[in-house]
């Protein structure tokens, strides 16, 4: 082999080991769907969160998707969303319990934010502004999950309606342990 | 599973030791045992799914709202009156321009009269007000009590959702502290529709015992706080008074404590807010629901 020939076959693998590892690193991103199709953009969300690389990056993933989903409303998204929930849970990328929350935040009237291990005078009285803006930021993501991207108009009046008696209960039950404590 | 699992199977109850020693059951009993069983496991499979009875509304609390309602339309009725012929003399003062104009004699005379009128109305006040306000005291002390025991101490904030969510499939629509509580309207009237929702409520044919309980007692907190002050204003005017050692000054005080009196009995224009209107019924078809969903 001359020296010509030398220089071009190394120049040839250069150029290989470059565009291999440009491709690696494509991979290995793992790229949120660029789709605007929604279900192009939820098998890709399947096909990447299948790779345990991609894994951490599920909330990632998951606001992508209510992205898409948001510019072709249907109120087929919540059994769409509760479907790859419980995929993601059977393939051990989230626990059921995170499923849930990720479910009824998003597209429940409940609210999952609220304090379930301590009594109300005990507890939910002396962290109410915290409470209170954690169900502000739960509704507006109701707003997303029930209005956006299902168009449920009845189910997130029902939220609304939840959040203002409930802000009402809460105000109404802290004044009453004030005034008794 | 087997933290479910009976007690006396996890420690060796000694107790369930001893059934295995008694009498064997006839052969024929046993599938009735087996019904029994079952059955006392549905009824406490039932209850368990039931949340705990939330006693929100005892006769008295019932009977001290209901008395609130005749107290304050009582009075309402009484100050009726005094009021109606303080709004005439004020009509006729500022109509015959007495504002600034002291020394004319017809002026003197008009305000001699208002300021008698004043005075009746503040007298009437200051002995009518002590009973209002121990009525709708009564009320708010008693609900304070219970919705600080009941919704307080022995609920999370989960539950209470879980008390709005149980009662609103009972009921379809929830008329009492709908996105805003009334703040208007007169006292009476209030205490009058409280006591209508109470009733309603506890039967089983209103909105939520939970919401109208809240919105009762925060009213009533907010009334007491404006009996308050109008007692306050009451004791200044009639400081000022006599500090001035009789009447012919129409002053701005006069008017504000009018307010006052008008905005607790009387209440304002009804300003309800509606929150999100509710489509019609049947509009939408039968949602989906997740099993992730709680």
């Amino acid at each position: 082999m001359d020296y010509t020939t030398r220089k071009w076959l190394s120049a040839g693998w250069l150029m290989l080991l470059v565009a291999g590892c440009a491709t690696t690193a494509d991979t290995q991103e793992c790229l949120l769907p660029g789709s605007k199709n929604v279900e192009s953009a939820f098998s890709q969300a399947r096909e990447d969160l299948s790779r345990a690389e991609c894994q951490y990056r599920f909330d990632a993933y998951f606001q992508r998707l209510m992205e898409v989903a948001e510019g072709d409303p249907d109120t087929g998204h919540a059994r769409r969303f509760s479907d790859f929930l419980l995929w993601a849970n059977s393939q051990d990328i989230i626990n059921k319990r995170t499923a849930k929350d990720y479910y009824n935040r998003y597209f429940s009237h409940k609210f999952v934010s609220l304090p379930d291990t301590y009594s109300n005078c005990g507890y939910t009285c002396r962290v109410r502004d915290e409470v209170a803006a954690n169900m502000r930021d739960e509704l507006r993501d109701k707003d997303q999950g029930l209005l956006k991207v299902t168009g449920d108009r009845e189910k997130y009046a029902r939220a609304n309606d939840l959040y203002q008696s409930l802000q009402l209960l809460i105000e109404a039950t802290c004044t009453a342990c004030e005034s008794v404590r | 599973m087997h933290r479910f699992a009976p007690k006396s199977r996890r420690t060796g109850n000694p107790a369930a030791k001893r059934q295995h020693t008694g009498p064997r059951h006839l052969p024929g009993t046993a599938p009735l045992c087996l019904v029994a069983i079952l059955g006392a496991f549905a009824v406490t499979g039932a209850a368990a799914a039931e949340p705990p009875a939330i006693r929100l509304f005892p006769t008295t609390v019932v009977e001290n709202v209901k008395e609130t309602g005749r107290v304050a339309r009582d009075m309402e009725t009484s100050l009726q009156d005094i009021i109606g012929e303080l709004d005439r003399q004020w009509q006729l003062y500022r109509e015959s321009k007495c504002e600034g104009a002291d020394d004319d004699s017809g002026c003197q005379q008009i305000a001699q009269q208002l300021g008698e009128k004043y005075l009746e109305m503040l007298s009437h006040m200051e002995a009518e007000l002590p009973r209002i306000e121990a009525s709708v005291q009564a009320t708010s002390d008693s609900l304070e009590r219970r919705l600080s025991l009941e919704l307080g101490q022995k609920m999370t904030a989960r539950g209470l959702q879980q008390v709005l969510v149980n009662e609103s499939s009972r009921h379809t629509r929830l008329p009492a502290a709908r996105g805003g509580r009334r703040s208007g309207g007169r006292l009476s009237e209030r205490f009058r529709q409280y006591y209508r929702l109470v009733v309603q409520a506890d039967t089983g044919g209103g909105g939520s015992v939970a919401l109208v309980a809240a919105d009762i007692y925060l009213d009533s907190k907010e009334v007491l706080q404006l009996i308050r002050l109008t007692r306050d204003e009451i004791n200044r005017s009639k400081l000022m008074i006599e500090l001035r050692n009789g009447f012919g000054t129409v002053t701005p005080e006069m008017s504000q404590v009018v307010g006052g009196v008008r905005n607790v009995l009387f209440g304002e224009e009804d300003d309800l807010t509606t929150g999100e209107a509710m489509p019609p019924a049947g509009t939408f078809p039968a949602e989906y629901r997740s099993p992730l969903e709680e």
